[in-house]
């Protein structure tokens, strides 16, 4: 419980920082376009992870369904980015969600049974409520071109379904 | 199975068009929205397609009935055989 608040906070410090650090100059479209397709294969990766572990039949059904789900967008944001020549560029928030996610993996690497199950289904929760935290106030505002803008909207109302599915998961569970 | 008897089809679903066929019902709905529950009315005999102009894959499942995949611009239709509720929602997204 600990480990996964302490994730669940390090996310939103991660994110608000940089809305804030952005505050004077916000993300370029080439930046939110590495953010969101980063925060999509990341989600993607804990998915996978789950899918090695969990024998747990709505879990594997949540995590089958963000390796869909993420997969179709970030192929829809591949193929938008090379329609407008974009070169998404890495930037300090892309690179502090990877290595909170490659910490929580590690966690969760250490928990089996309905202890990850709980432990991965929190997270994606906390995840998913800061990505679109993130995406409303400061990823969608900022963006430039309109259909980035557009994918990124599109984007948000499925993961908000995410977080809903997340949340009743969550609630199985307990 | 009467001329003129209505099924209601309760749609709880997102990111899908639904659009009655042919078969005498006049009823059309067209859905792309993604969250919002719908329901249609529709008769035995009727055919009822979905076509998912979302970016992401979506399935048209019945509890212990029919569980069909529709992937992004793609259709599936479905002909009524009876009378009654059929409560869609889609597998991927359950809430």
């Amino acid at each position: 419980m600990l480990v996964r608040l302490s994730t669940a906070t390090a996310f939103i410090c991660i994110l608000s920082g940089a809305a804030l650090a952005q505050g004077a100059a916000k993300p370029t479209d080439p930046q939110i376009a590495h953010i969101a397709y980063t925060a999509g294969q990341l989600d993607i990766e804990a998915a996978k992870q789950a899918l090695s572990k969990s024998t747990n039949t709505d879990v594997r059904a949540f995590a089958e369904g963000m390796v869909g789900d993420h997969t179709a967008v970030n192929k829809q944001a591949l193929d938008l980015v090379t329609k407008l020549k974009v070169t998404p560029e890495d930037n300090d928030t892309s690179r502090a969600l990877t290595k909170a996610a490659a910490d929580e993996r590690a966690e969760l690497s250490k928990l089996s049974g309905t202890d990850f199950d709980k432990a991965y289904i929190a997270n994606e929760v906390a995840y998913h409520k800061t990505v679109n935290g993130a995406l409303e106030t400061t990823l969608i505002p900022s963006a430039g071109n309109p259909e980035l803008k557009g994918l990124l909207q599109t984007g948000l109302k499925i993961f908000q379904g995410h977080e809903q599915h997340a949340e009743k998961v969550a609630a199985e569970l307990k | 199975m009467l001329p003129g008897r209505y099924l209601p089809l309760i749609m709880l679903w997102h990111g899908h068009e639904f659009r009655p066929g042919t078969g005498g019902n006049n009823s059309s709905y067209n859905r792309q929205d993604h969250l919002l529950a719908a329901e249609i009315n529709a008769r035995a005999g009727d055919m009822v397609t979905s076509i998912n102009k979302d970016i992401v894959a979506h399935t048209a499942t019945v509890h212990g009935g029919f569980d069909v995949a529709i992937e992004m611009n793609t259709s599936a239709s479905l002909v009524l055989t009876k009378a009654g509720i059929v409560e869609y929602y889609c597998r991927f997204h359950p809430t």
